[in-house]
């Protein structure tokens, strides 16, 4: 029952944060409202026994990727009156009407999840799987999951190297 | 050893067509050898004549000189490149190849001043090999390319000098004729493929016809024997055709090619003999074709048109006679015009030579200045005027009997032809003797100095001369106790539907009558013409206004240009003025407007705006979605 | 992890990202556009972790792992291009960035 506190919270939070993400026009309020979506995300994360992926959570997203967002919206100059406004009419509505068309046929799509079924047993690593566990994690990643591991921190690398490369003042052409 | 040679002789004119045609075409420095060039020509023709008369001599069952490939294969459809030797094809090949050679001769002579003498040649050659594939092709496909081959090759030799507007018009008259005809032969080709599964002319025989397809598909190839041997309705190009250069007036346009309807006739006679209806519509078309021609060749000045007139009107003979079932006796008289017509009309080419007109009214008395070309036209004029014993009176004599006597048989129509015939025999002699007294007898009427041609020319004339005199020899009527060698060479191949069986007494009547016939009128030409000119008025108060109708060629050509020629003509104008801009540039236009207005409309979904696109992809993730689900 | 929990946690997830989809399809800049993208993907992760935690398997965790990463590549080299995009352009709405159409 306990989980249910932080999950529910976490959820409201993260749904509230993410509706002002996209509805507000001040591109620095909607980066600010993703904030609060991801720490509520987090929160759900924790609720779920994931603590070490909450606090990633926290750390990377809200702590390090939306933060660069936010330099950059400043970077370039954002203001709310270089946003348009949300579109009115078809657009508006035929979106809407995409998106709860998506929402409810996913929904119904999983519903069968609604019926609580019994997870699987899970030998496929071999390693008793502990959350709260930084040991076992650590163990799983650089034993089971080693070359994607490494793959990663490569692809991390080329993204460095790219995003110093697009951002060169002038460019070899 | 003769079976080896055999798809040599098929192959030397093809060889000297394409050597002299390529060589003219690429090493014009080769065009000044003109007596090699000739010369080249001629042997290769000659061996080939050769070759085919040694066959000739050793046969003694069909050969077959095969190819080890098809020439079409297509499913079941299979055209071997094959060709057959039987007793038919081989007197065809002889014929033509024989004939071919003499004139080829000739010709050295009569085009030495041509600059396009390589290019003649050239052709003269393709056409002897397209003659051959024609007659020796084993197969219905075959023989129409052969066909095909000698229309286009009398296409460019009518053509010849096409510098000349009037020629390329004959030209192109004899080639779009021609192709009428050759729309029969193909449809009736594909008719039989359809009732038969087969073209090869072997297996066709084995069929047995029902009496529908027996007269469609005789009827096509009746039209396109109309075409290619100018038989009503389709003559008029023959006389057209005279814008050639005399040789080849000889050669395709007499004793050759305009015969080969005539021999598609006696070929498929398995076909013809179950159609007896199709036979008598032959042998009407061509009695009627025989009296018109008669008729044209009277009102007729120029001496070729003359000859060629005279040319249908033995066409007409000949199919009269294939129409009584008489293969054979059409077929030998084939065999006796090419000698007298191809002699006729040499002989013809020789005094243009000489006097560089073609109008016998300003002739006259070249007998004198022209011996050898004189005496031999004299030996033609009375060879096929049918004055015994030369060629023209046997083979003519046997169509008359073989008419007579199917007439005798209770089909009384054929009497009618029969008697038609007779008139035509008399008009006949009357009409090539009024040519042959008004050109070589009398007074000079011209004003050129007439010269004897050189023996290059005169040779052929002299050797046709006694092929004319005496070809009717090789099929003396049986009760003359002589063996009918012709008539038993072919028995073997042609299937005759009625055995022409006489009395003795009627049939001494009967080549007693033609002979008198011919013997008349030659010398009402004589009581005419000896005095020249003069007769001419005669024979104009006699015929009135046929006179001047057939000064007219009867209307034909004025009906044909009346109603088909303007006819397409006002297809013609609407095609280029209502379908042409139609089709041309409003139904184009309409349909590029069209898809620019759909292309505009489709642009505005593709506008480079992101959302849009990204809305299109989510409908279509959502239809995916629904997909998955549904099923 | 109770088995109850599933649904809602997917529930959730799904919101999330229907949320991300309206976002953009609604927004017309690409920098906001961008903070959708980050919704959808945290929508993923969190789809990963429930059904990890639920069959008590680590690899959906450890995908979440790889995921939290390509987020940050995504965003560094993404971010990247707005700052080009607007160097060339000065302007970073879609009305302007119409160049996909020839």
């Amino acid at each position: 029952m306990l989980s249910w506190i932080p999950i529910g919270l976490g959820g409201m939070l993260a749904l509230a944060g993410a509706a002002l993400a996209i509805a507000l026009r001040d591109p620095i309020y909607a980066v600010l409202a993703l904030v609060k979506s991801m720490l509520g995300l987090a929160l759900v994360y924790f609720g779920l026994g994931a603590d070490y992926f909450g606090a990633i959570q926290i750390i990377v997203y809200a702590g390090a990727i939306l933060v660069l967002f936010l330099f950059v919206v400043m970077l370039v100059n954002l203001t709310p009156s270089d946003i348009p406004p949300l579109p009115r009419g078809l657009p508006l509505y035929g979106a809407i009407f995409l998106a709860l068309l998506w929402m409810g046929l996913l929904s119904w799509g999983l519903r069968a999840f609604g019926r609580a079924l019994p997870p699987r047993a899970a030998e496929a690593v071999g390693v008793p799987y502990l959350y709260q566990n930084l040991k076992a994690i650590g163990k799983v990643l650089l034993t089971a999951y080693a070359l994607p591991f490494e793959v990663l921190s490569l692809t991390l690398l080329v993204g460095l190297i790219g995003a110093t490369l697009l951002t060169q003042k002038r460019p070899k052409s | 050893m003769v079976e080896q040679l055999l798809p040599l002789a098929l192959a030397l004119p093809a060889l000297g067509a394409l050597s002299i045609g390529i060589g003219g075409l690429w090493f014009p420095v080769l065009r000044r050898y003109k007596i090699f060039l000739g010369s080249l020509a001629t042997a290769l023709v000659g061996a080939a004549f050769a070759i085919f008369f040694s066959a000739f001599l050793t046969y003694t069952k069909p050969l077959y000189i095969g190819w080890p490939w098809d020439w079409i294969g297509i499913e079941e459809l299979r055209i071997p490149l094959r060709y057959q030797i039987d007793t038919l094809s081989l007197w065809m090949a002889l014929i033509v190849t024989g004939v071919g050679a003499l004139i080829h001769l000739y010709s050295i002579g009569y085009m030495k001043e041509e600059p396009g003498f390589w290019r003649y040649f050239a052709l003269l050659n393709l056409f002897i090999f397209a003659m051959l594939v024609l007659v020796l092709g084993d197969s219905l496909p075959l023989l129409f390319l052969g066909w095909e081959g000698v229309g286009a090759c009398s296409y460019f030799l009518i053509g010849f000098w096409h510098q000349e507007e009037a020629n390329a018009r004959a030209a192109q008259k004899a080639f779009i004729m021609n192709r009428i005809g050759d729309l029969g032969l193909l449809a009736g080709m594909i008719w039989l493929y359809a009732e038969t599964r087969t073209l090869d002319l072997d297996r066709l025989k084995e069929f047995t016809y029902p009496a529908d397809v027996a007269i469609g598909v005789g009827i096509l190839f009746f039209l396109a024997a109309t075409g290619k041997s100018a038989q009503i309705p389709l003559y008029t190009w023959l006389p057209d055709a005279m814008a050639g250069p005399t040789p080849v007036s000889a050669l395709i346009h007499a004793a050759t090619m305009v015969t080969a309807g005539v021999y598609l006739i006696a070929r498929m006679d398995f076909l013809y003999n179950s159609a007896p209806e199709v036979l008598l519509l032959v042998s009407g078309i061509g009695t009627a074709t025989a009296l018109i021609g008669a008729l044209l060749a009277l009102g007729t000045y120029d001496i070729k048109r003359i000859l060629a007139y005279s040319t249908v009107s033995q066409l007409g003979f000949m199919f009269a006679a294939a129409g009584a079932g008489a293969y054979r006796a059409a077929i030998f008289h084939v065999f006796t015009h090419a000698f007298f017509k191809a002699l006729l009309f040499l002989g013809s080419g020789s005094v243009i030579h000489s006097v560089g007109t073609q109008d016998i009214r300003v002739m006259g008395g070249l007998r004198r200045y022209l011996p050898w070309t004189g005496n031999t036209f004299w030996v033609g004029v009375l060879a096929i005027a049918g004055l015994p014993p030369l060629a023209g009176f046997f083979s003519k004599d046997e169509i008359l009997a073989a008419l007579y006597a199917r007439g005798a048989e209770g089909e009384t129509i054929y009497w009618i032809y029969w008697g038609t015939l007779l008139l035509v025999a008399f008009l006949t002699a009357f009409y090539m003797g009024r040519a042959a007294w008004l050109t070589f007898e009398g007074e000079y009427r011209g004003t050129a100095t007439p010269h004897e041609s050189p023996a290059v020319m005169t040779m052929p004339l002299g050797l046709l001369a006694i092929g004319a005199a005496t070809a009717g020899l090789v099929n003396l009527p049986h009760f003359l106790g002589s063996p009918g060698l012709h008539s038993r060479w072919l028995a073997s191949t042609l299937q005759e539907p009625a055995s022409f069986h006489l009395a003795h007494t009627t049939e001494y009547f009967l080549l007693a009558l033609s002979a008198l016939i011919a013997l008349v009128g030659l010398i009402t030409a004589w009581l005419l013409y000896r005095t020249g000119l003069k007769g001419e008025a005669h024979l104009q108060q006699i015929l009135g206004k046929l006179h001047l109708a057939l000064q007219k060629q009867l209307y034909i050509d004025t009906l044909y240009e009346k109603s088909f020629v303007q006819l397409y003509y006002i297809f013609a104008d609407l095609a280029k003025d209502v379908v042409g801009p139609w089709i041309g540039r409003t139904l184009p236009r309409a349909l590029g407007e069209a898809l620019g207005r759909l292309g505009a409309l489709l642009t505005r979904l593709q506008r480079g705006y992101l959302p849009l696109y990204l809305a299109y992809f989510i409908t279509l993730a959502l239809l995916f979605l629904l997909w998955t689900f549904s099923s | 992890m109770k088995p109850e929990l599933l649904y809602p946690c997917l529930l959730l997830a799904n919101g999330l990202f229907t949320l991300g989809l309206l976002g953009l399809l609604l927004r017309r800049n690409i920098l906001l556009t961008f903070l959708a993208i980050e919704l959808m993907l945290n929508a993923a992760n969190l789809n990963f972790l429930t059904f990890s935690r639920y069959h008590e398997e680590p690899t959906g965790a450890i995908y979440v792992l790889f995921g939290i990463c390509l987020a940050a590549v995504e965003a560094v080299i993404g971010l990247g291009l707005v700052i080009r995009l607007f160097r060339q352009h000065q302007n970073l709405g879609f009305a302007k960035l119409a160049e996909l159409k020839w």
